[in-house]
């Protein structure tokens, strides 16, 4: 194999690239909560994808290396306090409602704040398996950690969820930040404040 | 419990799925050429390299701490 069968032309990474930005977006939102952040995380990653793009090997998933990216990108940013998930009231309910059957529906803010209940952790895991359907096994790898740390994340992160929802006890910070009025940046420096004091 | 959580986790999703892009996002994609980019974002969160699923779309990772990447081809 010449290293030419390796690499894609800049035309066809950009196209690769394209098409994940759906699934970054997806995936960014369920980890910080916010459109905006999560947008902001998406831009970043593309950045970074393409400043990295000859490292990328042609016929691998391009989707899955963005996802790393985003996800390196979203906990650097927390470790650094750039930022912290937190939930958007007014986004959750452009997403409102999945239907289900001789059920009270699954009102989707509910689900997208206690969602941000978890930890960053569980949150990546239940996201990546529960609602990007990836499987354990690839989700392991894109988290960087041992398949059965994965399930563990899930099987925690699903216990915890269903308790939330139905039990509907938010905590303090979701339900600020849920009530919160202001910008994105007041709500992410307040949520900062509150992690910090 | 479990089928509304799972519905709603992949609703959830999949709404994002069907949003437009922004604008701001299909402006910079279009922003890069072969002579930007190398070089001005910070790289070193890009440290595993994937693999394709065999459904084409999931994939997973040869993950490395160095930095590089390491991918191989799915058969």
């Amino acid at each position: 194999m010449t290293e030419d069968d390796t690499k894609l032309s800049s035309t066809q990474f950009k196209n690769e690239l394209a098409e994940t930005i759906p699934h970054l977006r997806a995936f960014g939102r369920s980890l910080a909560g916010n459109v905006e952040t999560a947008d902001d995380l998406v831009q970043d990653t593309l950045l970074k994808a393409w400043a990295a793009r000859d490292k990328f090997i042609a016929g691998t998933s391009m989707k899955a290396w963005t996802f790393v990216i985003l996800r390196n990108t979203f906990f650097s940013n927390m470790r650094r306090k750039k930022f912290t998930g937190e939930y958007n009231e007014l986004a959750a309910e452009r997403i409102l409602s999945a239907p289900a059957p001789q059920q009270h529906p699954l009102h989707l803010n509910d689900l997208q704040r206690a969602l941000m209940e978890l930890s960053e952790d569980q949150r990546e895991a239940v996201t990546l398996v529960g609602a990007g359907g990836y499987s354990y096994e690839d989700a392991a790898e894109i988290a960087g950690c041992a398949i059965g740390t994965m399930k563990s994340r899930v099987s925690r992160a699903r216990t915890a969820l269903e308790g939330i929802l139905e039990d509907g006890r938010f905590s303090d910070l979701s339900e600020a930040a849920g009530t919160q009025e202001g910008t994105a940046l007041d709500n992410i420096i307040a949520a900062v404040d509150r992690i910090g004091s | 419990m479990q089928k509304r959580l799972g519905l709603g986790l992949k609703t959830m999703y999949k709404n994002v799925l069907d949003e437009p892009l922004p604008d701001n996002m299909l402006e910079l994609l279009n922003q890069f050429d072969d002579d930007c980019g190398s070089g001005q974002a910070d790289t070193a969160d890009c440290q595993s390299s994937p693999r394709k699923g065999s459904d084409g779309q999931s994939g997973g990772f040869i993950g490395n701490t160095d930095g590089k990447i390491s991918g191989r081809k799915h058969d």
